[in-house]
């Protein structure tokens, strides 16, 4: 586990254990936490797959500037996981292809 | 949504200007993308050795809670996981994911606060490396660390700080190195460059920590030189600080499995393949610069200000712009710490209350207050981000009083 | 060192030959670099690899990276769903 353990870590921590999956399968994390936070503490870092090339693609910034971390939760697609608060039942999978938010005008 | 001022940002800047402005009984709306406020704040842990002892503790994320919650007794609304997407200067902002579209508004502050300069290093896409300030935000916010095993790529303050941070926190950091020499790296991969840097700013910087960096480097120039000639690192707290080596690839399929390290000569240039590193995450630093998408796109002219980061909107001494009624305050003026971005941010405030007429006729001094308690605040500041802030400072100031004096624009204070 | 292979903008993989390419055939400013390779033109419009390509810029016409003007940010400064703003 990549969770800090200790007791002043402790107040870091937003509150209970809950249920969620990532492309299907399902994990354990913390009501509150960022989705991408539940999901390194599990050990998995890769959120997508880049849309042109295929590449593994994880959390780089952690603040929601470089939106790498982008996944689709609950059917909406490009929500950065790095900003987004986890919740009990939340279904994220990994963005693919087609359903990028578009910022060209 | 209605309101008197919108204030975009929610770290130290935007919440203490938000406080003064709400005390006042101005209606004050202030909106952040991130999903809890406090902005930078929430990373900070850290002792300033300038303060009386028993107020040298530094808690950011204590100070934010306290912030915002007093922002939110004085009767000010804090929207958060809202981004702004464009300035109206007289009319408002607009938004995206909160309960409306537009937030109309008599007067904007602008407090986007800062963001981290890239450094990209071979394989620098593949999951497990981050920046060092995202390393901060994952393990000292959200108690989750970036790896078991880390390397850090880009040798100054936050690095060296985020290095130490992670240390205590668990994780075995292999060692801080520099950045690949290059075009990109520029003169942050060279080895004198770097000592002259460090030892500049590391006697202001917070912590123990930092502060034995800046020992180790701030002697003499034979001991520097020395230090220049050794390929044996640099020990801090146990942390190898390699001064004479860049990580120069990082490998790995699905994700970070090694990196490839190689020697660089005084004048950083690679020497030669060093070795091959097992680790499970890299954190890459490349410095910060001021965040001034939303400024800019306002059509608020940006001055180059090496001192402070880079490049910094236009602005006058009350924290003004050329944009009638937009304002700014914290780092997007320029990197400075958290207690520099309180101060700016309540001389915005008192600023802003005197543009919408609601400082009150016998209320003038407290502009001047506000505009000294923003010196007093960068003469304690333990962390400078960049040598050469105070000089940007004046010449930011002489640039304004020139453009006040060309144009018609002079109606300000 | 294999220029060749660096990836500047990560957002839509443009690597640091195609952007000293896009200089030498004449791009002299970001926005002309945006215009020729991409790069500041993804997700994170160029919060990430502006800084980057200034610097490039720079390093191939000989200027200070702080001189070369800044693309001029526009508006939205953020990615919007199109049913925000109809
Ligand atoms: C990675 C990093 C690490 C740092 N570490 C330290 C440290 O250890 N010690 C120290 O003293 N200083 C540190 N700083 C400097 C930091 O900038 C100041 O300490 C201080 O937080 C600045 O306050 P601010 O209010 O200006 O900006 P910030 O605290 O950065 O707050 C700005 C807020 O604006 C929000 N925002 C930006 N754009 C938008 C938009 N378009 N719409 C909505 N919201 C938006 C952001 O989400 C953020 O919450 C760090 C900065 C960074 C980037
Ligand atoms: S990690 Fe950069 S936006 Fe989420």
């Amino acid at each position: 586990m990549l969770r800090i353990k200790g007791k002043d870590r402790e107040k870091g921590r937003e509150g209970d254990q809950i249920t969620f999956t990532f492309n299907g399968l399902s994990y354990q994390g913390l009501a509150g936490e960022p989705i991408a936070a539940a999901l390194l503490a599990n050990g998995v870092r890769t959120l997508r797959h880049h849309e042109k090339s295929g590449k593994p693609r994880g959390i780089y910034c952690g603040i929601g500037h470089c939106y790498e971390c982008r996944v689709t939760v609950d059917g909406v697609p490009g929500v950065r996981a790095c900003l987004t608060p986890l919740k009990e039942g939340m279904e994220v999978m990994s963005e693919r292809a087609g359903e990028v938010t578009s910022n060209e005008n | 949504m209605k309101t008197d001022v919108a204030i975009v940002g929610a770290g130290p800047a935007g919440l203490s200007a938000a406080l003064y402005l709400a005390r006042r009984g101005l209606g004050v709306v202030v909106l952040d993308e991130y999903f809890r406020a406090g902005g930078r704040l929430a990373g900070q842990l850290y002792e300033n050795p300038k303060k009386p002892p028993g107020q040298r503790l530094w808690d950011g994320k204590a100070i934010a809670e306290k912030l915002s919650g007093d922002v939110k007794k004085a009767g000010a609304t804090i929207l958060t996981g809202v981004s702004v997407w464009e300035i109206a200067p007289g009319s408002g902002v607009f938004i995206s994911g909160g309960p409306c579209q537009k937030i109309a508004a008599k007067a904007v502050l602008i407090a986007t606060g800062a963001a981290e300069r890239a450094m990209p290093v071979e394989g620098w896409t593949i999951p497990g490396v981050m920046s060092a300030g995202a390393a901060q935000v994952f393990a000292n916010v959200h108690g989750v660390l970036p790896g078991r095993k880390v390397v850090m790529a880009g040798i100054d303050p936050l690095s060296i700080t985020v290095a130490g941070e992670l240390k205590k926190a668990g994780v075995e950091v292999v060692g801080i190195f520099l950045p690949p020499p290059g075009i990109l790296a520029g003169s942050s991969g060279l080895p004198q460059w770097v000592i002259g840097e460090l030892s500049r700013s590391a006697d202001m910087a917070p912590g123990t920590f930092l502060k034995m960096a800046g020992k180790l480097f701030g002697g003499s120039y034979r001991e520097v030189g020395a230090r220049l000639c050794s390929l044996a690192p640099a020990n801090i707290w146990g942390i190898p600080l390699h001064l004479r080596k860049a990580v120069i690839r990082v490998e790995g399929e699905e994700q970070v499995d090694s990196v490839l390290t190689a020697r660089i000569s005084h004048d950083g240039k690679i020497e030669q393949e060093d070795c091959r590193i097992e680790a499970d995450a890299v954190c890459l630093s490349g410095g910060l610069y001021p965040l001034t998408d939303l400024i800019a796109a306002a059509g608020c002219p940006l001055v180059s200000m090496p001192g402070l980061g880079g490049m910094v909107p236009l602005h006058g001494p009350l924290l003004q712009t050329q944009s009638k009624g937009v304002f700014l305050a914290g780092s997007v003026t320029g990197i400075e710490g958290a207690p520099v971005a309180i101060a700016q941010g309540h001389l915005a405030g008192v600023s802003i209350a005197a543009f919408l007429g609601r400082l009150g006729k016998g209320n003038r001094h407290e502009l001047d207050r506000a505009v000294e308690m923003v010196g007093q605040a960068r003469e304690e500041s333990p962390l400078k981000f960049y040598p050469g802030a105070d000089g940007a400072r004046k010449e930011l100031a002489a640039l304004w009083d020139r453009w006040k004096i060309n144009s018609a624009g002079g109606n300000y204070a | 060192m294999p220029d060749d292979k660096l990836i500047v903008c990560r957002c839509e993989e443009v690597t640091l030959d195609e952007i000293k390419k896009a200089v030498k055939d004449g791009a002299s400013t970001v926005s002309g670099i945006k215009k020729r390779t991409r790069a500041c033109m993804g997700m994170c419009q160029g919060r990430v690899c502006q800084s980057l390509v200034k610097k490039v810029l720079a390093h191939e016409s000989g200027n200070q990276a702080d001189s070369i003007e800044t693309a001029t940010s526009r508006s939205p400064v953020r990615p919007i769903q199109l049913g925000e703003i109809i």
